[in-house]
């Protein structure tokens, strides 16, 4: 039987624990605990936490955790792994591996003095999810199979992943994905879409494929008013796109909805222009 | 007026009647005009027919137009250096035509070969089975131009050029379509596409070129302007919204880098922005502004306020300016703080500075060097 553990002030602890709770700077080695809940620093070091909630900054080295909330800088070292690792605040990770990464809570109309307008994490992660609730730089080196974004995203270079859904702003040169849904914001600057299937839809409802994607947010209906996003061209398998302007749309099934207005369209199969859309060329492949 | 009605076989002579009604083999002598023409055997028309309601159900062959309110082909129609005119057409036969078929609303269920076919509505559904059904020898249907002066395929209705409105089609085969909107589907063969709206095209269809709107070839400036009319286009035929509109003209004028209204002269130019929108002199907020510039300059008009070093031209500024020498004259709305001015002084509040050569115009009190000048 695990035993439980009340802390006050700095403690050192290692081996087996059911439930610890800190107030005072946590320094914890080879440890295995069940839930950690602290405010203040906490330092772990070949550790198994399965579940922390920390306000204060930490720092942990080679160690798994399955559910990680940590309010505070955090800094991990060597390789660290996790099931939902949610950090809301600076994150620095030579290596971090997770089913579900997270930069914010999903309370909403939450703020928090003193977080940065934007964040921005350094280090290499890992995740089949990411979820980005809060405005977030992709500068960091990464994996991602899915990423959700629902605040702006920006990224200096190519953003690839497999499934790609914004409900925010973008910011970014390139997307490459095999499906890419996109909210089309007016203040949203991408350059090119490039993807097997491509929806840039004013509503977007979650259908099974979005269902099955591990995640931790819960994500309603979207819906934008009337706003058109720029981009310069489309690329893709089944394009489907509303409230777009383009200089190039090039796919094999192609569909032009509602207010788009595009250069030019080159399709392979099909294709369908509403009759609320201006296309000034159309050439078939 | 007085009815005609041929049972067995018989010849009408042209002139105006009621009803000619064709029960057996008929042929026309001369242009006739009556109010219904039924057609259920085999007539031969060699003058002009003018009718309110054209039905054939037998096999008609004319050799000059036909104008009629409503046509009605459930048998076979030729026209042989002919047109037909109607304001209706519905086809559930075959249509055969080597000069014009042109009505509001054309409805073909049925086969059809037509030169060209102009109207508002076209509606074309290729029924492979109406061939069959006409009992013509399927050997003499590769033949079948040498009789209906135009070819006949099973497979395709054929046109040469269709224009209209709104077309939907399915099984056609057409060297030209021009149309504001199209909807093809079922294998239809085109050659080249002019369509300026709505375009659903399936993918069993074979379009060899497409025209879609009146893009000019040319600057960016001019398919801007292009994108503008026809947006204004949709809107004034009721296709968009008043907010659309507004939103598609505002992303079509939203340029990458913002246009200038100056010259490339070389001149520096601080400028603010508020938005999108360029902030020019007299907008609210530009009093507020102060540009402090390290250095010497040589002319330098500021609709804010100026900070700078020697000026050794002339110095305009919006607000005030604080800076050395000036050489040239001073414009100034609020006031002025300088060393040296070379030439006039005309400012809307106080001066301070250390000497001037030139005219003082000041609005508030003018102080210079160590000593006080009164307001002017």
């Amino acid at each position: 039987m695990r035993r439980n553990l009340w802390a006050i002030g700095d403690r050192n602890i290692s081996g087996e624990f059911g439930r610890v709770m800190s107030a005072g700077d946590i320094d914890l080695k080879a440890g295995d605990i069940k839930s950690l809940y602290s405010a203040g620093d906490v330092d772990i070091v070949d550790s198994f936490v399965k579940k922390l909630r920390s306000a204060g900054d930490i720092k942990a080295e080679n160690s798994t955790f399955e559910d990680f909330k940590g309010v505070g800088d955090v800094c991990l070292k060597g390789m660290c792994k996790a099931d939902t690792f949610v950090a809301i605040g600076d994150l620095s990770a030579e290596f971090l591996e997770c089913n579900v990464l997270r930069n914010f809570t999903r309370k909403k109309n939450l703020t928090i003095e003193g977080m940065s307008s934007a964040i921005e994490w350094t280090g290499d992660f890992k995740a089949e999810t990411f979820e980005s609730l809060y405005d977030f730089n992709l500068s960091c080196q990464y994996e991602f199979k899915n990423i959700i974004s629902s605040a702006l995203l920006s990224c200096p270079t190519e953003i690839v992943c497999e499934r790609f859904y914004s409900f925010g702003s973008l910011q970014v040169e390139c997307i490459n994905a095999e499906y890419i849904f996109i909210l089309p914001k007016g203040d949203s600057r991408v350059q090119h879409l490039m993807g097997s299937s491509i929806n840039i839809l004013k509503e977007f409802k979650s259908d099974k494929d979005f269902k099955a994607i591990i995640k931790s947010a819960k994500y309603p209906v979207f819906t934008l008013k009337d706003e058109i996003m720029s981009l310069a061209s489309i690329e893709g398998d089944r394009i489907d796109i509303q409230n777009v302007k383009a200089q190039l749309v090039s796919g094999i099934h192609v569909v032009i909805g509602d207010l788009c207005i595009v250069e030019r369209v080159e399709y392979r199969d099909s294709i369908e222009i509403s009759e609320k859309a201006i296309v000034n060329e159309v050439v078939k492949l | 007026m007085k009815d005609v009605n041929i049972e067995g076989i018989g010849s009408i002579y042209g002139g105006e009647y009621e009803n000619i009604t064709i029960d057996g083999i008929s042929k026309l002598k001369g242009g006739a005009i009556a109010k219904a023409i039924t057609i259920d055997g085999i007539f031969k028309a060699k003058g002009k027919i003018v009718t309110d309601e054209f039905n054939c159900d037998g096999v008609a062959r004319f050799f000059r137009n036909i104008e009629a309110k409503t046509v009605k082909v459930d048998g076979l129609l030729k026209l042989r250096r002919a047109s037909l005119y109607a304001d209706n057409i519905q086809c559930d036969g075959i249509l055969v035509c080597t000069g014009e078929v042109s009505a509001d609303n054309i409805n073909i269920h049925g086969a059809c070969s037509v030169s060209e076919m102009y109207g508002d509505k076209i509606k074309i559904k290729n029924n492979e089975k109406s061939i069959d059904e006409s009992q013509i020898p399927k050997k003499l249907i590769s033949m079948s131009s040498l009789y209906f002066g135009r070819k006949l395929s099973p497979k395709h209705s054929l046109i040469d050029i269709i224009e209209c409105t709104h077309l939907e089609a399915s099984g056609i085969k057409a060297k030209v379509v021009k149309a504001q909107s199209v909807n093809l589907r079922g294998n239809c063969i085109i050659d080249t596409l002019d369509c300026t709206g709505e375009m659903i095209i399936d993918d069993t269809c074979r379009i060899g070129k497409i025209i879609s709107g009146n893009k000019p070839k040319g600057r960016v400036q001019e398919m801007k302007e292009t994108n503008l009319i026809k947006i204004l286009d949709l809107y004034k035929d009721g296709k968009l919204t008043s907010d659309q509109a507004e939103t598609m003209i505002g992303s079509v004028k939203e340029i990458e880098t913002p246009a200038v209204s100056w010259e490339d002269d070389g001149k520096l130019r601080v400028v603010a922005y508020i938005g999108r929108r360029l902030l020019k002199k007299g907008d609210t907020g530009t009093n507020r502004i102060i540009v402090e510039y390290q250095g010497d300059a040589l002319d330098v008009e500021s609709y804010g306020s100026l900070s700078c070093g020697n000026i050794n031209g002339d110095a305009n500024a919006g607000n005030s300016i604080n800076c050395g020498n000036i050489e040239g004259d001073v414009k100034c709305g609020g006031s002025v703080t300088c060393g040296d001015i070379g030439g006039d002084l005309s400012c809307g509040g106080s001066v301070q500075c250390k000497n001037t050569k030139g005219n003082i115009t000041a609005g508030g009190g003018v102080h210079m060097g160590g000593g006080k000048v009164g307001k002017e």
